[in-house]
């Protein structure tokens, strides 16, 4: 059994929330499954220092960044195909709401990056199951806007210090 | 949320959401005040849930 997932970068304020990132590929491998690791060739919205949730002055590439988490063994989500994957996993960050989508700064008007939405809806329409931890459902609701889906996504009011630019 | 069609539900740190008919998981994770400990579960549940609406 394949499980896609796909990163959005490496650190809870401009990528992937990476205790989430990392258990997914834990719980994956516990259920007796394979990992494979995805993310979009792009540069990230921006770099926040995870100390001050200060806006840093570089650019950093969001595969790149991601290639951390994932041991360098992850792929282009250019290469996506729902073919050869059983099931997707969208982790958390602010990567999901800043680089995949913009719903950070435009909710959910926010525009979806095309790689994305199409590895969302393409197992969507193999009806292959998705998951979407944190940040990760609204990535998938945006995927699946204006599509006869209507997938119940936990909402809860966040609570923690969350710095959004 | 609900403007992009989806529907939400209100869950804790120890739960999931599940739509069986559109094989969608969804976990808070750190989307609330949770501990380390509790989003490895809260994931894990997820994960397991996931696993088994693979055919």
């Amino acid at each position: 059994m394949k499980i896609a997932v796909i990163f959005s970068g490496s650190g809870v304020y401009d990528g992937t929330e990476i205790h989430e990132g990392v258990f997914t590929l834990l719980a994956i491998k516990k259920a007796g499954a394979e990992a494979v690791c995805f993310a979009p060739n792009i540069d990230q919205h921006h770099v926040i220092n995870h100390i001050t949730g200060e806006e840093m002055p570089e650019t950093r590439n969001v595969l790149v960044e991601a290639a951390r988490i994932a041991r360098g063994d992850i792929h282009d989500l250019a290469l996506f195909d729902a073919d050869k994957m059983d099931a997707l996993v969208l982790p958390g960050g602010f990567g999901a709401a800043k680089n995949l989508t913009k719903w950070a700064f435009s909710g959910p008007e926010g525009e979806i990056n095309a790689q994305v939405k199409a590895a969302i809806l393409s197992m969507a329409k193999a009806k292959k199951p998705i998951a979407g931890l944190c940040m990760g459902p609204t990535v998938i609701a945006k995927a699946l806007e204006k599509v006869a889906f209507r997938p119940p996504l936990p909402s809860v009011a966040p609570t923690r210090r969350l710095p959004m630019i | 949320m609900e403007k992009t069609g989806a529907t939400t539900e209100m869950k804790t740190i120890d739960e999931i959401s599940i739509d069986h008919h559109n094989k969608i998981v969804t976990a808070p994770c750190y989307m609330m005040e949770a501990d380390i400990m509790q989003v490895r579960n809260n994931v894990q549940k997820a994960i397991e849930a996931l696993v088994g609406m693979v055919p």
